[in-house]
This record gives C-alpha cells, sequence and structure tokens, in this order.
C-alpha cells in the first residue's frame, strides 16, 4: 500500500505509434461466432449475471449467479451449463451452491479456475445486496457434484478468476501463489475498495492474505463505488485493471507479485466504460483486455477486446466483440461482464446478455486465434 | 442504550488522565455522552484536539476495548463525547503507515487494531467510559445493522436480531440516502430489542413472546 497521489497519471498501456481507432473503425475478428449458451427468457430464473468460464479435461465449462428476483434480490445461487464441442450444443444446468427456495441467502458471483487438475471456483456469500460475508472456495467432483473445500477469506466480491504467479526468484514471496483480483464493497462508513487475495502457495484452501491496493481512508484516495477488478500478470509485475464509475477506469501495478501498489492511474487513450473488464493472455503471449466501450454511464452495448503484439506490453489492436443488435441473436443490445478462455485454437468470450424482454442470457463470442 | 457516565461528580465525568495531553484542560461528559467543555469538546477550544491527542485517544480505546471498525471507534471518540469530532479516517491511515496501528479485514470491513508499539500511558480515567462502549459493542453482536451502495442510488439497509446462529428478526429498509441510513443503523443498535417486542405485540395474538 502506497501514498496516493492526488493528480493521477496515466500509464502508456496503448502503443503510442498507433492511433487508437474510434468505435465506427472497430471491426469483428474474422471468423467470429456468436452463441447463446443459456437462454435466459425461458428459464425460471429471470436474473443472471457475471458469466464465467474455463476449460477442463477438453470440455468448456460457463457459470453464473442467478437471483429470484431482481438483482441480488429474493436468493442467488450459482449455476452452470459445459459443452464438449466447443459451444455448439451445452448440457442442461447444473447447481453449484445456493437455493431457489431459501430466503436472503446470496452466492454472487463465482469464477471458476483450474488447480491440481481439478475445477475449482471461488464464490462469495451475501447476506443481503452487496453485503458480503465470505469467500468460499468449491471443488468438483464426480460428474456434475460440487463440495465446499474452505473458506478462504471474508467480506470481498472476486468477479475474475485467480491467476497463478510465476515462481519469485528472490524468494521473497512465495512460490506457486495465486493471486485473486477482489474488492470489498462499502461496509458503513468504510468506502468500498479494490484488493488481491493471495493464496498460501499451493494450499489454496486456507485462508488467503489481503492486500489491499490503497487505503480507503486515506482522504486522497480515490472513491471507486463499484471497483470490480481484474489481473494481469507479465513476471513480477502485476496490473490490475479497476472499473470506474466516475471516470476513466484505473490501474495500478506491482513490481513485487502484488505485494505492494502504485497510485491509480488512467490508460487512455483506451476508453472504457463504468463496467468490469477482464484481461488475459493468449497461448502465444499475446495479451488481451475486454471492456465496455465507453458509450455512457450504463452504456454497455459495445464489448470489444484490445491485443498486444506477443511479448509486447503495449495493446495496439481492437476488435468488437457485440455492438447493439447482433444478428446473430436478431436482439441486443447490452454485453457485458465479460470472462475469456483459450481452447482448441479458439478464444472463448462469455458475457451477459441484457434481453429486451428484461430477463438475462449466457451468450459467448467464439473467436479462431489464428484470425486475430 | 446511549453511553452511561460512571457514577461520580453528579454524573459528570473528569478525565483527568487526558489532561495533559490537552493543556490542562479538564473535560467533562454528561450521562448522554455529550461533552460539555464548550464548542471545543474534551479539548477545549474551537480547535479541537491536536493530531498527539487524537493519537493518544484512539491507542488508548484500542487498548481498552479491543479492536474496532472505523464506525466504532467513530462512536467511542465522538458520540461518547471524548472528543469533538475531527477526520478520524485520515489520523487512521497516517498512523497505519507509521506503524502505529495494524489494519486488517473482517467481514464487517476494516479492523484496527495496536500493533507491538503499544497505547501510552496514563488515561485511566476515561476507562469507565470505554469499558461500557465494550460491553455496548458486545451486546449489539446480537444487533446488527448495515447498509451499502446501489447502483439505483438509493441505500438498502438491513436490520436484524441475532441469538447465536439463529436470526430472530429480519427487516430489510430501502431509504433515500447515507444520511438517513446512518441514522436508522445507530436506531437499531439502541431500540432493536424494542422494535422486537412492538412487532410481536402487534402480530403476536397475545401470545407469549418467543423465548428461543
Amino acid at each position: 500500500m502506497t501514498t496516493v497521489s492526488m493528480i493521477p497519471a496515466s500509464l502508456p498501456l496503448w502503443h503510442l505509434d498507433t492511433p487508437y481507432p474510434s468505435q465506427d473503425q472497430m471491426c469483428y475478428p474474422d471468423g467470429i461466432e456468436h452463441i447463446l449458451a443459456h437462454d435466459g427468457r425461458t428459464d425460471i430464473l429471470p436474473f443472471l449475471h457475471d458469466v464465467t468460464i474455463a476449460a477442463h479435461e477438453g470440455r468448456i465449462y460457463i457459470a453464473w449467479y442467478n437471483s429470484t428476483d431482481a438483482e441480488i434480490c429474493g436468493s442467488s445461487l450459482i449455476r452452470g451449463r459445459h459443452s464438449d464441442d466447443d459451444g455448439k450444443t451445452w448440457s442442461e444446468p447444473f447447481s453449484i451452491v445456493g437455493k431457489i427456495d431459501s430466503a436472503e441467502e446470496h452466492f454472487v458471483p463465482a469464477n471458476l479456475f483450474i488447480h491440481d487438475g481439478y475445477l475449482h471456483a471461488t464464490i462469495t456469500e451475501m447476506t443481503g445486496k452487496n453485503m458480503t460475508s465470505s469467500v468460499h472456495l468449491f471443488r468438483k467432483g464426480e460428474g456434475d457434484t460440487w463440495s465446499r473445500v474452505g473458506q478462504i477469506q471474508h467480506g470481498f466480491i472476486c468477479n475474475t478468476p485467480p491467476i497463478r504467479l510465476p515462481d519469485d526468484p528472490t524468494g521473497v514471496s512465495s512460490t506457486s501463489r495465486y493471486i485473486s483480483p477482489a474488492w470489498m464493497p462499502m461496509k458503513n462508513s468504510t468506502p468500498a475498495f479494490p484488493a488481491v487475495l493471495l493464496s498460501q502457495g499451493d494450499d489454496i484452501s486456507a485462508e488467503w492474505e489481503p492486500v489491499l491496493l490503497f487505503d480507503p481512508l486515506n482522504p486522497a484516495s480515490p472513491r471507486i463505488r463499484c471497483p470490480e477488478t481484474t489481473l494481469r500478470v507479465d513476471g513480477n509485475r502485476v496490473f490490475a485493471f479497476v472499473r470506474n464509475d466516475t471516470g476513466p477506469a484505473w490501474v495500478f501495478s506491482s513490481d513485487d507479485f502484488g505485494r505492494t501498489w502504485s497510485s491509480p492511474q488512467h490508460f487512455a487513450p483506451m476508453s472504457v466504460g463504468n463496467s468490469k473488464l477482464f484481461a488475459g493472455t493468449l497461448s502465444d503471449g499475446r495479451r488481451y483486455l475486454i471492456y465496455n466501450e465507453d458509450r455512457g454511464y450504463f452504456e454497455r452495448s459495445l464489448l470489444v477486446v484490445a491485443f498486444t503484439a506477443p511479448g509486447e506490453s503495449q495493446y495496439s489492436k481492437v476488435y468488437k466483440l457485440f455492438d447493439g443488435v447482433e444478428p446473430a441473436f436478431d436482439r441486443g443490445s447490452k454485453w457485458f461482464y465479460p470472462c475469456a478462455v483459450e481452447q482448441d485454437g479458439f478464444l472463448f468470450v462469455a458475457c451477459t446478455l441484457q434481453e429486451p424482454s428484461d430477463q438475462r442470457s449466457a451468450v459467448l463470442a467464439k473467436i479462431p486465434v489464428g484470425s486475430l | 442504550m446511549g453511553v452511561r457516565a460512571p457514577k461520580v461528580m453528579d454524573r459528570r465525568f473528569f478525565l483527568k488522565g487526558l489532561g495533559a495531553l490537552a493543556g490542562g484542560v479538564a473535560l467533562a461528559v454528561t450521562g448522554l455522552g455529550r461533552a460539555v467543555a464548550g464548542v471545543g469538546g474534551v479539548f477545549g477550544a474551537a480547535l479541537g484536539p491536536c493530531s498527539s491527542q487524537r493519537r493518544s485517544l484512539i491507542l488508548h480505546s484500542l487498548s481498552r476495548i479491543g479492536s474496532m471498525t472505523p464506525d466504532q471507534l467513530e462512536r467511542a471518540l465522538f458520540e461518547s463525547g471524548l472528543s469533538e469530532p475531527f477526520d478520524l479516517g485520515g489520523e487512521l491511515s497516517s498512523m497505519v503507515e507509521e506503524g502505529l496501528l495494524g489494519q486488517s479485514v473482517s467481514a464487517d470491513g476494516l479492523i484496527y487494531k495496536l500493533t507491538s508499539v503499544g497505547p501510552p500511558a496514563g488515561h485511566t480515567s476515561i476507562d469507565p467510559v470505554l469499558d461500557n462502549l465494550k460491553q455496548q459493542f458486545e451486546a449489539e453482536r446480537d444487533y446488527i445493522a448495515q447498509y451499502t451502495e446501489s447502483s439505483t442510488g438509493v441505500v438498502p439497509l438491513f436490520l436484524s436480531i441475532r441469538r447465536g446462529p439463529a436470526i430472530l428478526m429480519k427487516v430489510n429498509l430501502i431509504v433515500p440516502d447515507v444520511q438517513t441510513a446512518k441514522t436508522v443503523t445507530r436506531n437499531w443498535r439502541k431500540n432493536a430489542h424494542r422494535t422486537h417486542q412492538a412487532v410481536w405485540d402487534s402480530i403476536g395474538e397475545g401470545l407469549p413472546f418467543p423465548k428461543i
């Protein structure tokens, strides 16, 4: 944690010699396919959000949270589906945790990741909307059964999956740690703040150590209402991209595997709206960042992905993923809260579709990596 | 459930232990926990406590009560009348940076605790107020009142009474702003037991109050 500067600098994450394209100039990648993975219009549960995706033993898994009423109202539970044919067909929904008929029990949201050959999920439990109480770790067993293997922290929310950190050659940071982005909602007079959680090496069911990106009580700290965070790990350097509802998105950087963090910075000219981002890395070394282009407050109709060149740090290319009314579905027009995984030469980007009829569905963009 | 003053000096309580820190100003707290030493509160004058006085109060309160959230510290220092309001967040933040306080995280949010540096000596005269607050905070573990923000601009408020793992009553309210939420939160902690009784009286049709 460091003292926060009042004047945010800009981190040059966009390639300086490349003009950032206007929204009109952005194109879809060749061969992109739009897939409806879970149709909220025909589901008993009207509210769906925060789709997560993972590839495990040749299968694509997605999971999300449903609420029985509006967002985190009634009860909220984690469900998912899987596909054995790269998204062409999907299993019936399975349940990870939560019950439809429970009162005021909320599991929101889930983040799938693979550890030790097993599919895992970090899942936050709440006692009311944003009243977070604990972060649990779940593991998939036989078939579609899931079991809780431990409580790994208290009242944080994790919106994107943990990432394995590389070994620290200095030995200061323990090896084989996972780092998970997290944030804590406002708790009475303490404002919301972003953080990372660090696992105790390979023992991921033990309590993870929280590291705050800044002290939320420091008068110079930014006030961020929903600091949903995603991480990019470049060796010992970690970037944390944080949603901002009152201006451009923030990025924090750490040069010591997430132990200490820089002051918040912006990353113009990338134009990020107030929604969750997702950072990832392709198998060929290209970094990517998925976000809603800024079209106004809560206007989440254009979801895009920016790429670096292999081994490069700065993004230099942007593609559209979903834009307004999509012909494949003949409807739209809000696509948001992305999560992505690479499998079999494709990048699968999952996100929430706000249906015109007010339900929400889980959709995917399937992109041949060779076309990017 | 207001803060009760110690039964000394006509229900006024002089904080002799802080006298040196406060430049010799005697401090008085009424039975309602309000400072009666003028606009300057317990530190006198309109200037309020200086940084060393603030820190001393914070450290001693944590030493007597134990780890606290910022909200509990606010109540311990300001609502009990031990100090005029000051920028508690800024002071806590500086003290953490200087290693005077430890900062950790619980389900209730940030928690502040003493480090090995330890508290300054010599504030025992305010201990009765702090002991009373400690009891109050312990009792409030069963009276839960929390509010948060939502994207709709209104403030959801979650009030409950627990006994062990059982939830005896839960009330969810929507209020228009954080200030209202603060007021309701404070009043819930003071009056939850009375609310529970009143609700039962209106719907229990004369049946005995449920003992769980």
